[in-house]
């Protein structure tokens, strides 16, 4: 809750003090500290019941595998050099949260793999339903047939026609009628 | 919609000299470097495929069960065609029914669960955390961009 209160300062901060000058300071330390707290949380190693809670690991490993993407393709898109270099190795640093050699608490290369087998399996399934959906929308939109006017119409239909135009002539001189009294 | 998004996307990219393979390339060779480490170091990788396949199926049939639930609210409220909503809980039934299947094989059951409703279960909270984890790096990055487009102006 504390790193989310946080990051929820920092972003109210921003829509409504936009006008006060050093604004982005005070954010840019609400956002430091609120992700320094999620990676003090991750290295204390919180124990519920005396045992790992395995969502808030699973939680802690897509993000860091999923800012590593992001980081990754800044560095890719980056035009300085010294930047490139800079979000890869943030990148790359991410990754090797994960490695057991560097004995960081809760470090777990079957962990990562779990989650990134995770993360994959759920954009595959998520990208599915959708075509599916659409695919189902769109064959049902095609398979109904489109209107067909009659070619000639019988005597009650035209007369029916006929008055409708009739009345709706009649509603639009009476339209311009009003206009006119007004 | 898609196929024109995707054609813009493309289009943009070429403009702007960026190679989308090299991209792709780019992001996926560190995780490829440190999988290829572990593999040689004799890490097991079973896990990744297994977690693949049951979270693909879990949350296709999350996905699809969130559409046909909104069909029906549309076909019950907004007076959308009936169609639409039946064949989609047709497909979720069918779909349910494969995963049941899927998951009473053992080599692709995940450890410590047999039942094809605790598979479910566990594996959509799973992908709703990852979901999660998303969505919260999604407002991290928007709060950074605002602050870098504002110092720009």
């Amino acid at each position: 809750m504390g790193p989310a209160a946080l990051l929820v300062l920092a972003n109210l901060i921003s829509i409504k003090y936009s006008n006060i000058r050093k604004n982005e300071y005070v954010q840019g330390i609400f956002i430091v500290i609120g992700l320094s707290w999620i990676v003090l949380i991750w290295i204390s190693n919180p124990q519920f019941n005396n045992t790992n809670n395995d969502y808030w690991l699973l939680w802690i490993v897509s993000v860091e595998i999923i800012s590593a993407i992001i980081l990754f393709s800044q560095a890719y898109l980056e035009q300085k050099t010294i930047a490139k270099i800079l979000f890869f190795l943030l990148g790359a640093s991410l990754l090797l949260l994960n490695e057991e050699i560097l004995e960081i608490p809760n470090a777990s290369r079957t962990l990562f793999i779990k989650a990134s087998g995770t993360i994959v399996g759920t954009i595959i399934g998520f990208l599915s339903g959708i075509i599916i959906w659409f695919y189902v929308v769109q064959k049902l939109h095609s398979l109904e047939e489109s209107l067909d006017m009659d070619k000639s119409l019988t005597q009650d239909e035209r007369k029916l026609l006929l008055d409708k135009l009739k009345n709706d002539l009649e509603w639009l001189e009476g339209f311009e009628g009003g206009d006119g009294n007004e | 919609m898609i196929s024109n998004g995707w054609k813009d996307l493309r289009e943009g990219m070429v403009m702007s000299n960026i190679s989308l393979y090299r991209l792709v390339g780019f992001v996926l060779a560190p995780f490829l470097i440190l999988y290829l480490f572990w593999w040689s170091v004799g890490e097991e990788f079973n896990v990744f495929f297994i977690q693949l396949i049951n979270s693909a199926f879990s949350t296709t049939i999350l996905t699809l069960g969130i559409a046909t639930l909104c069909s029906w609210w549309f076909c019950l409220t907004r007076s959308s065609r009936i169609n639409i909503s039946i064949y989609l809980t047709m497909i979720l039934i069918v779909m349910c029914f494969i995963f049941q299947i899927c998951m009473s094989i053992e080599s692709i059951q995940p450890s410590g669960l047999y039942s094809p409703v605790a598979i479910f279960l566990k594996n959509g909270l799973e992908s709703l955390t990852i979901s999660l984890s998303v969505g919260f790096l999604l407002i991290i990055g928007m709060i950074i961009v605002k602050d870098s487009e504002l110092e720009e102006e």
